[in-house]
């Protein structure tokens, strides 16, 4: 236990003097507020919806299905939350020294989950409790509901932590195998990913299709223990719940305890025969970061599920098109608005794939290879907006010609909305560029940290996002009257000025800023 | 081939890394830079070959500025760094066609530069492998492959031995004669005087950001040994 207090002492002295050392206290200030009010955002998003079903719930007569949607919710973001992680080994710079001291292969791995279990249990906490607290708020519940409600919400995070350590075990395990093992982990957590919105349409499926709310709580019985021992103190709920979160914990830790510090065995290819066709300098820097993307299951996995999201989406649209085109031609408004919003949802998607957004930041220590070469800036960010379209746009132009076909679009419509989308691709890589150059993080130890976590990508994310959804919704609202065919397309060319003055900008300003990059 | 003349940089307008450095390295100079850690070595390399930017001064690779023409004076250079960071997700053999491919190095010659070097330091054999496998020697070996892909007129090298084995050691202490010879000129910093003494026909001692001593290594080391010429001039000057 004394162990365990150091080690945790220690790690938030390091979290918070790494903080300070390396951030210039203005941008600090920014990423800390920036950060507090998108929690703020959420958090007021999370009351309204609670509101709402707990209103739903209090006619039904059964209020205390305001905590099984809360719990629901809870799951999904911790299961989604592992599954992101699911590729990434448990490394940490400073295992050799740890492992070095008299100290259990355990006890240190459980003081590191700390860390993990913090980042868990922020987000979880802006999502569950406003369920709690309009439950409790509008059942005048007692204190005792309030501290179970707080006991499952301490015990959440457990999960996703320790479902992240099995998935690093296994990937240790099966990594060691292969040639590159960040192939077979990216491979394993896109199938993770695929099941996990599997999962979620099933969700969303059966709550759609239960004939009573009592059935939905028999689909998922996490979420039902968790609204049994908050509402009515069930302890059966309580301890099943108890062992689905503390079990996968417990064994995570133990086996990730066995490889903390293990070097992946290093695999000695077969191939003999080597590979010396030449390219052009913008193809070989293409290449690189080709091989660097799909080197990083991290990567990979966090910048593609707006990809994988946008082909269900349009296979959902495909498989329900009659009920769809049904819904459009008995609510005339809706014909009318469906171009719009499917170039707002698509683009919106679309912005979630923001690969450059993080790619000069992933550079990290060897940055110094691309200063020293004699290659142009310019190619350079050419080569990373460039890579991140090619990703993008093969996807949505099949899915938006697709979409379009379904709902059975005029020409000029599916046209606009096909360029819009594409071009806000576009934009949203130089977008992304742009404030990776204005954030740049290149001392990371862990790249999770850069893809997750780093301002580059949050505010692309969110203000990139917001800007590509919101414009075209703009142009519903505001010229009503006019043809989506003319304001989308207005809407490509404003993309396309945009990438361009932008570039132009990256060309100026950006170049100064690489130059300046250490 | 390197020509640096009033060098200064400063890090955040306060801290002075390197003063007024002034330098000449011809073609066939091995050049060795020496000084104790933290004495400006790194950075003055990292100016050298236009990684670092810098406002005092000028720094001319074979008579091109590399701040008003970097990317013809880095096409004459290769640079390895004391730090071997890599793209871990690639294979050897796609590092080097990477840096092949960007410095326009035909199939044929690429072919037989490879070959060449990478037989020399014994890593035929791994180059298919994912860099991420590699160990830190082996990155090293990688580098100088790399480096030398493109037959540059100047190679500048930060602490080049650390962490090579004694074989590779040799073999790249070999290669820097024959590049010399050939007309080459190296500029390297290093720890190791005695690799210094050896090697080099001139170096230059800097301590706290400025030169205290430069010149053909016969007239700054006199009759006494490098290390004894190199710990007098640390403490005294």
């Amino acid at each position: 236990m004394h162990e365990f207090r150091l080690l945790i002492r220690l790690n938030l002295k390091n979290m918070l003097g790494s903080l300070k050392k390396k951030q210039k206290k203005g941008s600090l200030l920014a990423g800390s507020a920036g950060l507090v009010l998108l929690g703020l955002f959420l958090a007021f998003c999370m009351t309204v919806n609670a509101l709402s079903t707990a209103e739903l719930y209090r006619l039904a007569g059964l209020p205390q299905a305001t905590l099984f949607s809360g719990s629901l919710y809870a799951l999904l973001i911790t299961l989604s939350m592992a599954v992101m992680r699911s590729g990434a080994a448990q490394k940490s710079s400073d295992a050799d020294l740890l492992l070095s001291l008299p100290i259990s292969r355990s006890v240190i791995l459980l003081a590191k989950s700390a860390a993990l279990y913090l980042f868990e249990a922020i987000p979880l906490a802006v999502f569950f409790l406003p369920f709690l607290i309009v439950y409790c708020i509008t059942m005048s519940a007692g204190m005792l509901v309030v501290l179970r409600g707080l006991l499952v919400l301490l015990l959440t995070p457990l999960l996703p932590v320790g479902i992240s350590y099995l998935l690093s075990w296994l990937f240790f395990c099966l990594g060691s195998r292969l040639r590159n093992p960040q192939h077979i982990a990216t491979a394993f957590a896109l199938v993770l990913l695929v099941a996990y919105l599997l999962f979620v349409f099933m969700v969303s499926g059966n709550s759609a299709a239960a004939p009573d709310i009592q059935s939905q709580f028999r689909s998922f019985p996490p979420a039902a223990w968790m609204m049994q021992f908050i509402a009515f103190g069930d302890l059966s709920g309580f301890v099943a719940f108890l062992a689905l979160t503390v079990l996968p914990f417990a064994l995570g830790v133990r086996l990730s305890a066995r490889i903390f510090g293990r070097e992946m065995r290093s695999f000695h290819s077969q191939n003999k025969t080597l590979d010396f066709r030449p390219h052009s300098p913008l193809r070989a820097l293409l290449r690189k970061e080709s091989r660097r993307y799909f080197g990083s299951s991290t990567y990979v996995v966090n910048t593609i599920f707006g990809l994988v999201m946008m082909v269900a989406a349009t296979a959902a649209l495909l498989i329900f098109r009659s009920r769809v085109l049904e819904l459009l031609a008995a609510v005339p408004m809706l014909s009318h608005a469906a171009a719009p919003l499917l170039t707002a949802a698509y683009s919106w998607i679309v912005s979630t794939v923001s690969i450059s957004a993080v790619s000069v930041s992933l550079e990290g220590r060897s940055l110094w290879l691309l200063k020293s070469l004699p290659v142009q800036v310019r190619d350079i960010f050419a080569a990373k907006i460039l890579f991140n379209v090619i990703i993008v746009a093969p996807v949505a132009l099949v899915c938006t010609v697709c979409s379009a076909c379904a709902l059975a679009l005029p020409f000029g419509d599916a046209l606009a909305v096909v360029l819009a989308t594409l071009l806000a691709a576009l934009l949203i890589a130089v977008v992304g560029l742009c404030f990776n150059l204005l954030f740049p993080r290149l001392d990371w130890t862990d790249e999770s940290a850069v893809v997750k976590r780093s301002m580059s990508m949050m505010l692309s994310f969110f203000l990139g996002g917001f800007l590509v959804a919101a414009m075209p919704v703009g142009c519903l609202l505001l010229f009503a009257q006019v043809r989506f065919s003319l304001t989308g397309s207005a809407l490509a060319v404003i993309y396309l000025l945009l990438s361009i003055i932008l570039w132009r900008r990256l060309n100026h300003a950006g170049k100064r800023r690489f130059a300046a990059l250490s | 081939m390197l020509q640096i003349e009033h060098f200064s940089k400063t890090y955040d307008g306060k801290r002075r890394a390197v003063d007024d450095l002034t330098l000449h390295v011809a073609a066939g100079d091995l050049f060795g830079f020496l000084g104790a850690n933290g004495a400006g070595k790194t950075t003055t390399i990292k100016a050298a070959v236009g990684i670092l930017p810098f406002e005092e001064g000028r720094i001319l690779v074979d008579g091109l500025d590399v701040r008003e023409q970097p990317l013809l004076a880095k096409q004459r250079l290769a640079y390895i760094p004391d730090d071997p960071q890599l793209y871990d997700g690639l294979s050897g053999m796609e590092y080097l066609n990477f840096i092949a491919d960007i410095f326009r190095v035909s199939q044929t010659e690429r072919e037989a530069r490879v070959r060449r070097y990478a037989d020399m330091l014994e890593l035929t054999s791994r180059l298919n492998d994912i860099i991420g496998g590699y160990s830190h020697g082996m990155k090293q070996k990688l580098e100088i492959v790399g480096a030398l892909l493109h037959q540059p007129q100047l190679l500048v090298l930060d602490e080049p031995f650390v962490g090579l084995d004694p074989k590779a050691a040799f073999t790249l202490k070999e290669l820097m004669r024959e590049f010399c010879a050939a007309g080459g000129a190296i500029f390297f910093s290093t720890h190791v005087l005695d690799v210094a003494e050896k090697l080099c026909n001139k170096i230059a001692v800097i301590k706290s950001g400025h030169l205290i001593a430069c010149g053909d290594i016969e007239s700054v080391k006199g009759d006494q040994s490098l290390e004894e010429v190199f710990l007098e001039l640390i403490d005294h000057a």
